[in-house]
């Protein structure tokens, strides 16, 4: 009997300790692991049970649902955090689930929220392939769809960066830098060509070294699988087999870093390295280019922008103005002299000046 | 003493009788990646691989003792993560290395309290507890940072993984040295004959008077301290505590123990088949990398060579038992 109490007692403190963790930290990011469509709206007062969706669609008062690949990645935390930041600016309800990287999840979520009769319907897609059948009952719904990142077929438009000119930007900048340093650029690059979008970005730096006229050579391209520890592994041995390397470009900001730990742990001159990364996701990436290390640049995405994006472009789509295919987020090269110009600190936080990511546009 | 016993007790004769396969895969291995890429068989590649490889080594440990016991453990990669970020956080709170580690290795220890209650007070499978834990540790650890990894602002603890003692990556002695305590703890202490005994006939033991439920939390206990170490190691190596460290650890360390000729019925198997196995597709990954092998090859090339390992193994230990047999029949 007293077993019993025992192991009973046990499970309830257990239960308590998991719940006041989560309750502790999960602040932000709605979501859960119960695969429920956990949802929460720009003043954060609702659910996806609880949640009117407005009438109203007059193009200034309407609702988003928007279904995030995985908000688990600081990335998408912030897309999130720069769309219900807009959201909240422009008086409009945004509504979010997270498909934690599960495309069957993404179309139960994405079906909920027609269901729900959503104005607008945002999809970052887990996989592109699997999305065509839901948006098409979604169009039939008369919902507007707006992809992230990238485009489906069928979408209203699609919201980010060029990701092969974004690359190419990345390179030509590289390729600068190595000419105004007089380096003979000898580059580890730490890919992920399992995802298209990486693929791209690695396409458009080598087009962008070429472009530069920089003296370079490629010695070696390694998977990271958008990773620090695989980046790490496999960096340490790229860098022992060709100990010349002298430069570094990631695909992203842990791919970046781990190339760079690699570089170190294969017992090279760190003095040496130069490093550029591609993203500038982050608290990673704005500490790796703050602190004294060899990333002398990121290729900044501004992430928080892209979501404000979404929710300007559904905003125009509800308005009934026409969109391109590809509604651009704009890049560019930012460095630590630089990084406060787009940046400002707001106590431990840093917070994006969207006018300062506008005028990129212009 | 007969040939076979003699055999038996000598250390080659253990190497002969257990490993000898897997250690002649392993040089065959290293010989071909030798003659493939002249940056394979230098000094400073063969410490950068054992150096790579310490985490899983030590996780290694841990696991073989587990397995051996008749039980398993999947949370071994979420652990790396649970328990690396929890000392990184309290290492940048203090400032202070030493708590950092402390916070880990409690961690590792509460984890491993935690497997065995579930395994041996509620007599849940260990296969379906562990993968509950696993998710439970990534899925807290993923709350609490928000999957924002945490830089380390403690300067030394990168030393841990990174540094060196002379010419041997301090992770390697690390490594040395656990390897050498605990396989005198499998091989020469009644605890490791323990281990062996639940593993290979849980019945048994209970009849001879054996704790079979202590002695299986004992060991998910040391196991999950191993997972620890093997955590600050990683780390230490990463630079930060990663939210997303150790995903797909598990299989890895399982299968090296399993190529290790651990049985994963428990009751049989060697600590040293265990890490030769780790040394194995530590080099084999390493030898893709600089032979600039397509990364969609790799667990192709990783699965055959595995696959072909085991059945020289299996093999040889055929023909080697064939051969026992008919020198014991002799000597008779």
């Amino acid at each position: 009997m007293k077993k019993k109490l025992f192991v009973i007692a046990l499970c309830i403190m257990m239960a308590a300790v998991m719940l006041a963790a989560c309750s502790s930290g999960g602040g932000d990011a709605g979501s859960t692991d119960d695969g429920a469509a956990t949802t929460e709206t720009a003043d954060g007062a609702a659910d996806a049970e609880n949640t009117q969706t407005p009438a109203s669609t007059d193009g200034t008062s309407f609702t988003i649902g928007y279904v995030c690949n995985f908000m688990s990645h600081e990335w998408y935390q912030n897309v999130t955090n720069g769309a219900k930041r807009r959201a909240e600016e422009l008086g409009i309800t945004l509504e979010i689930a997270d498909a934690n990287q599960d495309s069957s999840q993404q179309i139960s979520f994405a079906e909920n929220f027609i269901a729900k009769g959503v104005d607008v319907l945002a999809l970052t897609p887990v996989d592109a392939t699997t999305l065509g059948p839901v948006i098409e009952k979604a169009k039939d719904a008369g919902i507007i769809v707006i992809t992230e990142s990238n485009p489906v077929g069928g979408e209203y438009t699609c919201v980010g960066a060029d990701n092969k000119g974004a690359g190419k930007q990345a390179g030509e900048w590289f390729g600068n830098y190595g000419k105004d340093n007089n380096i003979d650029l000898k580059f580890l690059l730490v890919g992920f060509p399992n995802f298209e979008d990486c693929r791209l970005r690695v396409e458009g730096f080598k087009e962008g070294l070429e472009a530069s006229g920089a003296k370079y050579s490629i010695e070696q391209e390694i998977d990271s699988q958008g990773g620090k520890e695989k980046a790490l592994q496999g960096a340490t041995d790229a860098c022992t087999a060709n100990p010349d390397i002298n430069a570094i470009f990631g695909i992203n900001d842990d791919s970046t870093q781990g190339g760079v730990q690699g570089y170190k742990a294969a017992g090279l001159d760190s003095s040496k390295l130069s490093a550029v990364g591609y993203g500038l996701e982050g608290v990673v990436g704005r500490e790796a280019l703050q602190d004294d290390t060899p990333i002398v640049a990121e290729l900044a995405m501004f992430p928080d922008f892209v979501g404000a994006c979404i929710v300007d472009a559904s905003k125009k789509a509800v308005a009934g103005e026409d969109l391109p295919e590809r509604y651009l987020t704009p890049t560019t090269m930012v460095t630590k002299e630089t990084y406060g110009d787009f940046y400002t600190q707001e106590g431990d936080a840093w917070i994006l000046d969207f006018d300062a990511v506008e005028a990129l546009l212009k | 003493m007969n040939q076979l016993a003699k055999r038996k007790n000598s250390f080659f004769g253990l190497l002969q009788m257990d490993q000898s396969g897997l250690l002649i895969a392993l040089i065959a291995i290293g010989i071909v990646l030798s003659i493939l890429s002249p940056a394979f068989f230098t000094p400073n590649n063969i410490m950068n691989i054992l150096r790579q490889a310490s985490p899983s080594m030590i996780a290694a440990i841990g696991m073989t003792m587990i397995i051996l016991s008749g039980e398993i453990d999947l949370s071994v990669g979420s652990l790396q993560a649970f328990a690396g970020v929890l000392g990184v956080m309290a290492m940048n709170y203090t400032g202070n290395i030493f708590v950092g580690i402390i916070v880990t290795l409690g961690a590792g220890c509460s984890a491993g309290l935690l497997n065995g209650f579930l395994v041996t007070k509620l007599k849940l499978n260990s296969l379906i507890a562990t993968l509950g834990t696993m998710a439970i540790f990534r899925g807290v650890i993923m709350v609490i940072t928000q999957a924002v990894s945490q830089p380390i602002k403690v300067k030394g603890f990168s030393e841990i993984g990174m540094g060196s003692i002379g010419i041997f990556p301090t992770p390697l002695l690390i490594v040395i040295f656990l390897i050498a305590a605990f396989y005198f703890v499998l091989n020469n202490t009644a605890f490791g004959r323990y281990i062996y005994a639940v593993g290979g006939n849980k019945e048994a033991s209970a009849l001879a008077g054996l704790s079979v439920s202590r002695i299986k939390l004992q060991v998910f206990v040391i196991g999950n301290i191993l997972f620890s170490i093997s955590a600050i190691i990683l780390t230490s190596r990463l630079d930060s505590g990663q939210a997303i460290a150790g995903v797909g650890m598990e299989m890895t360390v399982i299968a090296a123990v399993i190529l290790g000729g651990v049985s994963l019925n428990g009751g049989i198997g060697s600590l040293t088949g265990a890490i030769i196995g780790v040394l194995i597709l530590g080099v084999l990954q390493n030898g893709l990398v600089l032979m600039d092998v397509n990364t969609f090859y790799h667990d192709i090339v990783r699965g055959t060579v595995i696959i072909i390992a085991v059945y020289i193994d299996v093999r040889r230990k055929q023909s080697a038992d064939i051969r026992l047999l008919k020198e014991s029949q002799a000597s008779l």
